[in-house]
């Protein structure tokens, strides 16, 4: 794998930083005011996974110097990344070297506007003069959709991949029969591997291009199951007789494909970025708002963003080259598992002008909760929604983990719809070890404050929990799984597309 | 916690370096040769967890300064242990600082003979110049099966070129002293003698790999932490398995005789403990046949091994999916079976857990009218 052609490139008020990574541009927006470090080491560090899972060895254009430091630790967090999950493989890197100093000073923390990255801001308001807010790595949005269709517009070339390979559903199957056959070649080689993602995508680009370019896909049976857009749907209703109906396919595949294909950018990001800005003037601090499509490049490989999103924040973090880095932790030390960002392998993507550090992992999401709950400014900024990334939904888990000790600890003034009767957080299902840490954290909160209705709601959904886990445990060990492979067989669901992850896959 | 008194005494070929942790001397006996360091680091690993178990200030005696970058990671480890067991409190510290050297010339690792140090040391041995073998740390044995334990270790470690060093300590009893688990002072009572020998570059050796971590005494996250200007500890190996680090210490001859792994007995392999048997069964997959254990025992009594917890599980698993791999069936089929009994009674105190609210666990204890065992301050919160 080679990471070549690298580029600094200015345009308006805008300076972009890329490099071809196995013959992707991958590529980092910031404003032009900010100065960007002129090595390889954000790239070595975006290629590492992708260049581990296939194999290969990494090579770094010998014009792109990378640091000796940053190097050496890379080795070391390669043996991490293996023992957790024996498919990415131990490669060698071959590289110029040279130190790397900072490219500017202050202290930088990754900041969402959520929980943890909030709580480390107001930990470390002293020393943290920067925050950095990153668009394209949740999801990624793109250029206009009425530019023809081009590789640059798939978002997550292994979910469409296998979308198209499985055809389970109408469009696939439409979509599916309308590619050529050295698409189809790309499709199965690209099916066991992920080998040869360029070329699968430049052909993909051309199908879907002509897809779109040619008569109506609009078939009322083969679009039952999409939701489209209202968008869509009006433009469907005075849908242009004779007209070229190029606009509204690309509207109808993107709604078919909503993660898969790239959709215009909307005012989702330039709203949450204005928020966060004007909150960091409140408290003297400047926000540098960072672009990047990370996102298609992980998915390119079928990277889980649990397992890529160590090597992405640090890409992030070596560009900017501040001498101190802050990436807010997730899990408290007591909550540790193989995960992309852990307090093991944070720390070695740093070279010699930097030390990033993984932060907050002394301190339980409840007690995260707790900090920002006395601090107005900062939990009016509060968002934590699954489903929004500029309003608290207020229904889904991680709101309603978040409202849960709010409530308890009776803050007033929050950024959240009133939380549930207790007959609805009753229900709430947890769906896994890691889920049930956070409902044992505001259990304990809910016990300490003496609310016994919240505090019984939480245990009787634990206890269905652990109920749970126990009967499907019985089954494996039982009757050795037999009731769920009838369950699956009943349902009738293939095995979901399977990600590569931090550790192997268990069954 | 006081730390004071702190006194250095030269015996024969032996130098102790002791100092008064509130009543308790702590001493460390070394050969006299080997320059030690004269400065509060090794104690103040050694009575950090005492001191956060008793939730009071560690204060140090103004004539024993400590490194100011230790003092620095110290907190990041109070944080790290107050996660894990908040019984283990956050304490300030109070010493004078001042930067600290290394005092001796290459790199040394701790060497027990078993399979993790063995690893090390194969690993390692172009960079290792000595190696140091502990007495009164894991067992407290008898003086002649301690020298002849010593003694075998010596000559094999001399036959690569490196040079031995044992330590006497009582820390062992100091840890118990304050009620504080094995588990849970390993790290840090190996730092401690890590600072005071302050070689440049220190190995602990770890007992799991990076995917099987658990809160622990010695751990990645934790044994840095330990280091100072001119120390660096490293924790080493948790990139290898168990498994995978036998098959490396099968592929040296000398190193596989050498190796001692016994939970019972000091100076040679009984064969029938829980860590002889686990490192006998992959021995036995790869069909290495060794000297250094007693023969293979018949498959029906490796089918009666009780699993006693998770982690020998893990290590069951391991020694499983090599005899899978070799294609030993039978001793294959023999560790399922072992596998599908622990699961069972892990399934049966599950049920009992959850559906019964552990009633048959007290039943249990009340028939057979156990004493209530020791608890000791571990790493993680007891559950009873």
């Amino acid at each position: 794998m080679q990471v070549t052609n690298w580029k600094i490139s200015e345009q308006d008020d805008t300076v972009e930083v890329s490099a071809e990574v196995d013959g992707f541009c991958l590529w980092y927006r910031l404003p032009r005011s900010y100065p960007v470090a002129r090595a390889g080491d954000p790239f070595l560090a975006a290629a590492l996974l992708p260049a581990m899972l296939r194999g290969e060895k990494l090579e770094v254009d010998p014009r792109l110097p990378v640091s000796p430091k940053l190097l050496k630790n890379l080795a070391l967090l390669q043996e991490i990344h293996h023992s957790w999950n024996p498919v990415l493989k131990i490669i060698p890197i071959s590289a110029q070297t040279s130190a790397s100093w900072p490219v500017r000073q202050g202290a930088m923390s990754f900041f969402s506007g959520g929980v943890d990255s909030t709580y480390t801001l107001l930990k470390r308001i002293k020393e943290i003069s920067h925050i950095v807010f990153i668009q394209g790595f949740d999801f990624f949005a793109g250029r206009g959709k009425d530019l023809p269709f081009s590789m640059a517009d798939i978002s997550d070339l292994a979910q469409i991949a296998y979308k198209l390979d499985v055809a389970s559903d109408a469009v696939s199957v439409f979509v599916r029969n309308a590619l050529s056959e050295s698409t189809r070649q790309a499709l199965s080689r690209y099916r066991d591997s992920c080998s040869d993602p360029g070329t699968l995508e430049k052909a993909l680009a051309v199908d879907l291009g002509k897809l779109i370019a040619g008569p109506p896909v609009y078939r009322e049976e083969r679009f039952a199951g999409v939701r489209l857009r209202p968008e869509t749907r009006r433009l469907l209703e005075r849908a242009p007789e004779g007209k070229s109906p190029e606009r509204l396919n690309r509207l109808l595949l993107e709604d078919a494909y909503p993660l898969e294909i790239t959709r215009e950018k909307s005012a989702v990001y330039p709203t949450a970025i204005e928020r966060n800005a004007s909150f960091a003037r409140g408290l003297g601090k400047s926000l540098v708002p960072v672009e990047t499509n990370h996102f298609p490049f992980g998915y390119r490989y079928n990277l889980s963003r649990n397992l890529s999103q160590g090597g992405a924040l640090a890409s992030v973090a070596l560009l900017l080259g501040f001498p101190r880095v802050f990436i807010p932790s997730s899990y408290s030390y007591s909550q540790l598992f193989p995960l992309g960002s852990h307090p093991l392998t944070d720390p070695l993507w740093a070279n010699e002008g930097m030390e990033i550090i993984h932060a907050g992992s002394e301190a339980r999401r409840v007690d995260k909760v707790m900090r920002i709950a006395e601090h107005d400014q900062a939990l009016a900024n509060l968002r934590v929604c699954f489903n929004d990334m500029n309003v608290n939904c207020g229904k889904c888990q991680k709101c309603l983990r978040t409202m849960i000790p709010l409530k308890l600890l009776r803050a007033a003034a929050v950024p959240f719809p009133p939380l549930p009767p207790t007959a609805v957080i009753r229900k709430m299902r947890i769906s896994g070890d890691i889920e049930l840490n956070f409902f044992q954290d505001n259990l304990d909160l809910a016990m300490k404050s003496g609310d016994d209705e919240l505090r019984d709601a939480l245990r009787s959904c634990m206890a269905r929990y652990e109920r749970q886990r126990l009967f499907k445990e019985a089954d494996r060990v039982i009757l050795r799984g037999l009731i769920r492979r009838v369950l699956r067989a009943r349902a009738n669901t293939a095995q979901g597309m399977q990600r590569i992850d931090t550790t192997p896959p268990r069954d | 916690m006081r730390i004071h008194s702190w006194e250095i005494k030269v015996q024969g070929d032996i130098q102790e370096i002791s100092a008064i942790i509130d009543d308790f001397r702590l001493w460390f006996r070394v050969p006299k040769s080997i320059p030690v360091s004269h400065a509060g680091d090794p104690f103040l690993a050694a009575a950090l967890l005492p001191a956060m178990a008793k939730g009071e200030k560690l204060e140090f005696d103004e004539s024993l300064p400590v490194s100011p970058k230790l003092l620095r990671n110290c907190s990041v480890f109070q944080d790290i242990h107050h996660t894990w067991n908040p019984v283990l409190k956050i304490v300030p510290m109070d010493a004078s600082t001042r930067a600290a050297g290394p005092l001796n010339d290459g790199a040394m690792s701790f060497f027990s003979g078993g399979v993790d140090s063995m690893f090390t040391f194969l690993k390692r041995r172009d960079e290792l110049t000595h190696v140091v073998y502990i007495q009164g740390f894991d067992f407290r044995v008898d003086d002649v099966s301690y020298r002849t334990a010593f003694e075998r270790n010596a000559s094999f470690v001399r036959g690569f070129g490196k040079t031995v060093i044992p330590v006497g300590t009582n820390s062992n009893a100091f840890g118990y002293h304050h009620n504080l688990s094995i588990l849970l002072t390993q790290g840090s009572a190996l730092a401690s003698i890590a600072l005071l020998l302050a070689f440049p570059r220190s190995y602990v050796s770890s007992a799991y790999s990076y995917s099987q971590l658990v809160p622990l005494g010695s751990h990645p996250l934790t044994d840095p932490l330990w280091s100072t200007e001119g120390v660096e500890i490293i924790h080493e190996g948790a990139e290898a398995r168990r498994v995978e680090k036998i098959i490396k210490i099968a592929e040296n001859p000398s190193a596989l005789a050498n190796l001692l792994v016994c939970a019972h007995e000091v100076v040679h392999n009984c064969g029938k403990c829980e860590k002889c048997l686990r490192t006998m069964i992959p021995l036995q997959s790869l069909g290495v046949s060794t000297t250094a254990f007693p023969p293979f025992p018949s498959l029906s009594k490796i089918k009666k091994i009780r699993i006693s917890n998770d982690i020998e599980m893990i290590f069951f698993k391991e020694n499983y999916d090599l005899a899978t791999q070799t294609g030993d069936k039978a001793l294959r089929a023999a560790l399922k079976s072992c596998l599908r009994r622990h699961e069972w009674t892990r399934l049966f105190k599950d049920i009992d857990k959850v559906v019964l609210g552990g009633f048959l666990k007290r039943a249990y204890r009340r028939v057979r009218k156990d004493p209530p065992s020791v608890h000791r301050v571990s790493m993680i919160r007891s559950e009873d």
